[in-house]
C-alpha cells in the first residue's frame, strides 16, 4: 500500500497555507507529514534563524513577535522510522499582511533496499574479479621483467 | 628479508583492496542530498588524487636530488613516478567527470579546481614532451629535473591553493565544508577512506617499480 506520506512527500511540494492566523504560533508539523520521525539534523548551510524552534516531535514553531519584514529560509533533514531520510526545506515569508509558509520535503533516495536483497554483492564479487585480474596482470609483468633483469 | 622488502607492499596493498571494495560498496555512508550513493565515489575518484600527488611528489623529490647530485639512475625515477602519476590524474579526472554529471548536471563545468588540474596534467604533459625534445644525454636530465620541480609548483598552485581562494563546487575549498564534514557517522567512511589512499599509492609505487626496471633494462640494451 502506498503511504500517503509517500504520495504528497517524494520530489513534490506541500505548501501549506496558515491562511487567517496573521500571527501564526505553530508553522508545520514534520510529523504528520513524514509518518513519523526518529530524529532531525539542523542543516549546516541553512541554520534555524533565531525566532524559530523545532521540536524533536517535529514541530516547528514561531515567536513572530522577533521576526520582522522578511523572508526566512532554513532545512533540516529529517529521518522517519522506517530509516527514510529526508530534506525539509522552510520558507517562512513574512512581508505580507498574511505570513506565508512553504515546506518542501525531497526524500533523499539511498540504496538501503539493494543492499538488503544482498545484490550488491554480485557487484562487489565483479569489482574484486576486476581488481584481480589487475593485479594478477601485474605479477605476470612483475615476473617478466625479473627474468629479463636476471638474462642480463 | 630481502624478499618482504621486495614484495611485502605488494602483498599489503592486495590486502588492504580486499578490504577496502567490500566496504566501500556496502559501508555505511552519510546520507546527503545531491550526493545520495554517489557519496561512494570519495573511495574510488578522490584516492586517485591523493594517490597522483604522492606519485609527482616522489618524482620531484627525485628532480632535486638529480640536480644535485646527477644520476642516470635518478633521473629515470624521477620519470617513471611522474609517468604513473599522470596515469592516477587522468583516472581522477575521468572519474570526476562522471560523477560531476549526474550530481552538477555537466561533465565540465568551469569550477576552478577542474580547469586548474587540467592545465598542471597538460603541464606535466609537456614535462614528457621536453624530454624527449631535448638529444643530449645530459642537457634532457638536467632540464627535465628542472622543468619537474616547475610543473610540481604549478600543481600545487592550480589544485591546492587556487581552489581555496576562488569560487568552486568541490568540498573543502572557497569555503565549502571538506569531506570530514559529511562524514557525520563518527569515522565511519575514513577508515574505508584512508586504506584505500595508501592502497592505490603502494600500486603506483609497484607500477613505477616494474616501469623503472623496464626502462633501466632498455638502457643497458642502448648503452651496449
Amino acid at each position: 500500500m502506498v503511504k500517503p506520506y509517500i504520495l504528497s512527500l517524494i520530489f513534490c511540494v506541500s505548501g501549506i497555507l496558515c491562511a487567517g492566523a496573521a500571527t501564526p504560533d505553530t508553522l508545520a508539523d514534520l510529523n504528520g507529514m513524514l509518518g513519523g520521525i526518529k530524529n532531525i539534523q539542523i542543516s549546516k548551510e541553512k541554520p534555524i534563524p533565531a525566532g524559530f524552534t523545532i521540536a524533536p516531535d517535529g514541530w516547528v514553531s514561531s515567536d513572530t513577535s522577533l521576526l520582522t519584514n522578511k523572508v526566512y529560509v532554513f532545512e533540516v533533514v529529517a529521518q522517519t522510522p522506517e530509516d527514510e531520510t529526508f530534506n525539509v526545506a522552510f520558507k517562512y515569508d513574512n512581508r505580507t499582511s498574511v505570513p506565508k509558509v512553504t515546506v518542501i520535503a525531497d526524500k533523499i533516495e539511498m540504496a538501503t533496499g539493494l543492499r538488503k536483497d544482498g545484490m550488491i554483492w554480485v557487484v562487489v564479487t565483479v569489482s574484486m574479479v576486476v581488481f584481480a585480474v589487475l593485479i594478477g596482470y601485474l605479477v605476470l609483468l612483475d615476473r617478466k621483467v625479473r627474468k629479463i633483469e636476471k638474462a642480463a | 628479508m630481502k624478499m618482504i622488502i621486495r614484495h611485502g607492499y605488494k602483498v599489503l596493498a592486495v590486502l588492504i583492496m580486499l578490504y577496502v571494495i567490500p566496504m566501500a560498496w556496502t559501508g555505511e555512508v552519510s546520507v546527503q542530498v545531491i550526493l545520495h550513493e554517489t557519496i561512494r565515489n570519495l573511495y574510488w575518484h578522490v584516492v586517485m588524487w591523493f594517490a597522483m600527488i604522492l606519485m609527482f611528489g616522489v618524482s620531484v623529490y627525485y628532480s632535486v636530488s638529480q640536480l644535485v647530485e646527477p644520476s642516470e639512475k635518478k633521473d629515470i625515477y624521477a620519470l617513471e613516478f611522474a609517468h604513473v602519476g599522470m596515469m592516477f590524474g587522468l583516472a581522477g579526472i575521468v572519474t570526476g567527470m562522471i560523477w560531476a554529471q549526474f550530481t552538477w548536471g555537466a561533465p565540465w563545468t568551469n569550477d576552478t579546481k577542474l580547469n586548474g588540474s587540467a592545465a598542471s596534467l597538460l603541464i606535466y604533459a609537456a614535462y614528457f614532451i621536453l624530454r624527449n625534445s631535448i638529444q643530449d644525454k645530459v642537457k634532457q636530465e638536467r632540464t627535465a629535473a628542472v622543468y619537474n620541480i616547475f610543473a610540481f609548483v604549478m600543481l600545487l598552485i592550480l589544485v591546492g591553493i587556487m581552489p581555496r581562494l576562488k569560487e568552486t563546487l568541490h568540498p573543502g575549498n572557497g569555503g565549502n565544508p571538506g569531506f570530514g564534514d559529511y562524514d557525520d557517522l563518527k569515522g565511519s567512511m575514513a577508515i574505508v577512506f584512508r586504506p584505500a589512499v595508501l592502497a592505490w599509492i603502494l600500486i603506483g609505487v609497484w607500477i613505477a617499480n616494474i616501469r623503472i626496471r623496464i626502462k633501466t633494462l632498455q638502457l643497458k640494451k642502448e648503452q651496449w
